[in-house]
């Protein structure tokens, strides 16, 4: 019995000598998000029609806006929808209006234009108060 | 000889007339007023001269016309010219007032700086004032000094393994975990930087992002905030040494909600965190279920930590950073137990918290009696509990009355 019980830690270190390391390094505990390496390249119309939903929301709107849905159609109309926090509960804003490119710049009901970038099937819109994101989604 | 006689009375009768006339003009000049010419009134209005005169009037009513529309058209131009100097004069008084208001603008985002910078300063003050009778932790120290923000924790240090060393147990989040993060992660991100706001002002107003009105007093480092836990940004884990090799077992099946005022963390900091006990992942499916079977998951599906005070030991304003103990009670496995673990709590561009610490704990306190095999192969009883949490601003919370701190403390 004896014998058997050597053998058999003999066999578990032999084994375990094969499983690598897996303590998680004190520095490595937060949640790292990938970032894509996106060329980003002024958005042109085609760019911007289609529905979007936000993938990144970074700036000091980040603090209040959780979530962002956009339509831009074709013939210049655009809806969108917004979860807000911040108040007593999270709300939904939502947004009808035109939308137009001004150059590089996105217009949205004639306010002020924003810097708008696209890359692969994604716009990127920076304002002084946060940079938002947005991925093409398909409606379902 | 009718003839003759007929000719000789016509001539009679004419020489009659005659006779009758010279004698009528004998006998009736008396009486007759004999008119040689018509009188004026008599010949009626002459034609030419009345044209004339109706001409010489219109010659006369377009002169006059003439002269009042020379008038007319040099007070008009007097106007115009008048106008055009009013205009000169608004447009110089315009680009004074558009001066002013610039001058007025540089003068606010001067006087706007200055009150960050007075808040900050007032802020740090509060914070180092002496703790205040019946308003301070019982039996704890609230020592505010700058945080060194590149020194690590020495506790975190301690217990870490290697940085080079491979970690199997936190595999880089889905593309799901990913999207639903609609949020950035820790690490700096490639696009444009957003500034990272000073201490805001508190207000009810709302302010604008591309049309959407946000609240503006959604998160100020001063002010007494709710946050919850972003499940996706964060995680809880363990770190456990065996005989064998050391492993983690590590989760992202996080819920909690934290209430506190970053500024002065001593008053009334709360908050729950809830993990779900079966999710916890070693790595290795037999060892997990094992860990389940220790856990006893089925009955005590989760580990709860009650957050009931933190001990500040550094608050930084400027870096919207903070450093201290938090305090509270941790039920694992049914065995609820106080424990204070130290974290590092700090403000990121995207306005979340992120807080990161931990703590020893013996499993045979919680009634968890390490896993061994055949006695040889065994776990200490001993092992390290640690938390990455990302916890984003949900909205204001009541502020604290004077004394809650101490009793919550």
């Amino acid at each position: 019995m004896r014998s058997e019980q050597v053998a058999c830690v003999c066999v578990l270190a032999a084994t375990s000598a094969c499983i690598a390391p897996s303590v998680v390094a004190s520095t490595g505990r937060a949640v790292a998000v990938e970032e894509r390496a996106l060329e980003w390249r002024d958005a042109t119309t085609a760019d911007v029609v289609g529905f979007f939903e936000s993938e990144r929301i970074s700036g000091e709107v980040a603090a209040s806006l959780a979530r962002v849905n956009y339509v831009f159609a074709a013939d210049g109309y655009y809806t969108g929808a917004a979860l807000v926090l911040g108040g007593e509960h999270p709300e939904y804003q939502t947004l009808v209006g035109t939308w137009r490119l001004d150059g590089a710049r996105l217009v949205l009901d004639d306010g002020e234009p924003v810097e708008l970038a696209a890359a692969d099937e994604r716009l990127r819109i920076s304002t002084p108060d946060g940079v938002l994101v947005l991925r093409r989604a398909a409606l379902e | 000889m009718n003839g003759k006689f007929f000719k000789w009375l016509g001539v009679a009768a004419v020489l009659g007339v005659g006779a009758l006339a010279v004698a009528a003009l004998v006998l009736v000049p008396p009486r007759v007023n004999v008119v040689m010419g018509e009188p004026e009134a008599a010949r009626g209005p002459d034609p030419v001269s009345a044209v004339a005169a109706d001409v010489a009037g219109l010659r006369e009513d377009l002169r006059a016309l003439a002269g009042g529309l020379e008038n007319g058209f040099g007070g008009v131009a007097d106007v115009l010219d008048g106008l055009a100097t009013d205009d000169a004069k608004r447009a110089v008084e315009v680009r004074e007032l558009t001066s002013r208001v610039e001058d007025l603008q540089r003068e606010l985002v001067a006087v706007r700086t200055e009150l960050a910078a007075s808040r900050v300063e007032l802020s740090n003050a509060i914070a180092a004032l002496p703790p205040v009778a019946g308003s301070a932790p019982s039996g704890g120290k609230t020592a505010v000094r700058p945080v060194d923000g590149a020194s690590a924790n020495p506790d975190v240090a301690s217990n870490s393994t290697s940085p080079a060393e491979p970690a199997p147990q936190q595999p880089p989040p889905s593309a799901a975990d990913t999207e639903a993060a609609t949020a950035s992660a820790s690490k700096p991100e490639p696009e444009p930087a957003a500034p990272v706001a000073a201490p805001q002002e508190s207000g009810s107003k709302k302010k604008g992002f591309l049309s959407f009105k946000l609240p503006s007093d959604a998160f100020a480092f001063d002010q007494r905030t709710r946050f919850a836990v972003v499940p996706t940004l964060s995680r809880v884990g363990f770190d456990a040494k065996s005989t064998l090799h050391d492993f983690s077992g590590v989760t992202s099946r996080i819920e909690g909600e934290l209430v506190a005022c970053l500024a002065r963390p001593a008053d009334g900091a709360s908050g729950r965190i809830t993990v779900e006990s079966r999710s916890l992942d070693t790595g290795l499916a037999d060892r997990d279920e094992v860990m389940r079977e220790h856990l006893d998951v089925a009955k005590f599906p989760t580990l709860v930590f009650e957050w009931t005070a933190f001990e500040a030991e550094s608050v930084d304003a400027a870096a919207q950073k903070l450093r201290g103990t938090a305090k509270g009670k941790l039920s694992i496995h049914g065995v609820a137990k106080d424990v204070a673990m130290k974290v590092d709590v700090a403000v990121d561009a995207s306005k979340r918290i992120t807080i990161q610490g931990q703590t020893k704990l013996d499993m045979k306190a919680f009634g968890i009696e390490p896993p061994s095999q055949l006695g040889l192969i065994s776990v200490e009883k001993d092992v390290n509990v640690w938390i990455a949490l990302v916890a984003r601003p949900v909205g204001r919370a009541d502020e604290v009355k004077a004394g809650e701190s101490a009793d919550a403390q």
